[in-house]
């Protein structure tokens, strides 16, 4: 089946995962390369290209190839953390902690050298030094979906581990009950 | 009569337009004889619109000269704003979404001349705001297309749609796929200018159930969504 990748990269990175699920991993990889070789030859350089990366970076895990999963994911990391949008650095966080995952399973069991793991907590601490303003960001998106789906007018979001205010959907202080209950 | 020609060479629902739009904004960038510049100059601004709009969505950078040109014209500046939200999405620029989300709705207050292609054009916007995993965001257009929905029953796959893509952003494939099935229901592979997309969004619910299930089932789940969205040549969109 051929898939025109110029518009479809999403069902694209969809048929790679379900290849590399399905065993095929060398196709799945294949696939890929080929349609972000297209993408790049046409020169966008946005979310899409990204998660293309995204999806490089997943099955690269399935098979512990971790220079192809440092690359993909330095790729992934320089689009999705640049404009500091809360849902793509979710995406990203959400990468590196299955890389993490992943790589801390892989030295238990030797697969992979201990300075392959070194490095990949030090992308995490890169990422999460950046500063508070885009924790504010991410802590303010949160409240609002959870008042969302509660349709509650107003609310506080808490850190429980260091009992810190990390959002409020207004200006007013909580009742003091509900702060010591923090 | 190059609309017409356009019309009549690609006249099929969900066919890519991109190419021949793109050959009609060239036409349509010279003076064209017989035509009145009002006319020329709308079938220009709606048509480089909708070229940028598909462009921005794939995330390329390009498209902000014509977003200029339009917030140039009062009555397509609300466009231009649609255009910009659209590239910032693509481009993961948060805080550029958020001015230019601003932006265009205080200009839609003011003026309701293209309400009609800002609607139509929620489907390029809504493909955006999935692909930066924007909860609130889809949540948002959730809320304006239900009641467009209740008016009008042709935006009710639409509505499909972007329940499905939310409710497989908040990780329920199960009702995602739900969704999917009912907006296949209104719009047959083919009828709709979302088939496309229900057909990503219901490929990538059944990963999601079929993560850890025999591999044969993946294949079988996945060769019948391709098959359903790209049954025909590639370059149409369902």
């Amino acid at each position: 089946m051929q898939l025109d990748p110029r518009y479809e990269d999403r069902l694209i990175a969809a048929q790679a995962r379900a290849l590399a699920a399905a065993g095929s991993i060398a196709a799945a990889k294949a696939r890929l390369e080929a349609t972000i070789r297209d993408f790049e030859a046409v020169g966008p350089n946005g979310v899409p290209i990204a998660a293309l990366y995204e999806t490089v970076a997943e099955i690269a895990l399935l098979e512990t190839d971790t220079s192809t999963f440092q690359r993909a994911l330095e790729e992934v990391k320089r689009i999705y953390s640049r404009g500091k949008h809360p849902g793509l650095v979710a995406r990203y966080e959400r990468l590196v902690a299955t890389g993490r995952r992943q790589l801390s399973q892989w030295s238990g069991s030797g697969l992979v050298r201990n300075d392959v793991h070194e490095r990949m907590l030090t992308v995490t601490q890169v990422r999460s030094g950046i500063g508070p303003a885009r924790s504010d960001e991410q802590f303010r998106q949160l409240l609002g979906i959870v008042l969302d789906e509660a349709a509650a007018a107003s609310g506080y979001l808490y850190q429980l581990s260091s009992v810190t205010r990390c959002g409020s959907s207004h200006s007013a202080e909580p009742r003091r009950s509900i702060q010591r209950s923090s | 009569m190059l609309a017409r020609e356009v019309r009549r060479r690609f006249d099929v629902r969900g066919c890519f337009f991109l190419e021949p739009r793109q050959a009609l904004v060239r036409r349509l960038s010279e003076p064209v004889a017989g035509m009145d510049p009002i006319t020329q100059n709308g079938a220009y601004s709606l048509s480089s619109f909708y070229i940028q709009l598909e462009l921005a969505s794939r995330g390329s950078e390009g498209g902000l000269g014509t977003a200029e040109e339009l917030e140039a014209a009062p009555m397509y500046a609300t466009l231009g704003k649609q255009l910009r939200l659209v590239a910032a999405l693509s481009q993961g620029d948060f805080e550029g979404t958020r001015r230019a989300r601003e932006e265009r709705e205080l200009l839609s207050l003011q003026s309701t001349f293209t309400d009609q292609h800002r609607e139509t054009s929620v489907r390029w916007e809504a493909v955006a705001i999935y692909r930066a995993a924007d909860l609130l965001g889809l949540k948002q257009l959730i809320q304006a297309q239900t009641a467009r929905a209740a008016r009008f029953p042709g935006a009710q796959p639409l509505l499909h749609m972007l329940r499905a893509q939310y409710l497989l952003l908040a990780a329920e494939p199960e009702r995602s796929l739900a969704e999917v099935h009912a907006g296949r229901a209104l719009a047959p592979p083919l009828t709709h200018a979302c088939g496309r997309e229900l057909a990503r969004v219901e490929t990538q619910a059944r990963l999601a159930l079929d993560r850890v299930a025999k591999p044969v089932r993946v294949r079988i789940a996945l060769k019948r969504s391709f098959e359903a969205c790209s049954s025909t040549r590639a370059t149409r969109t369902d």
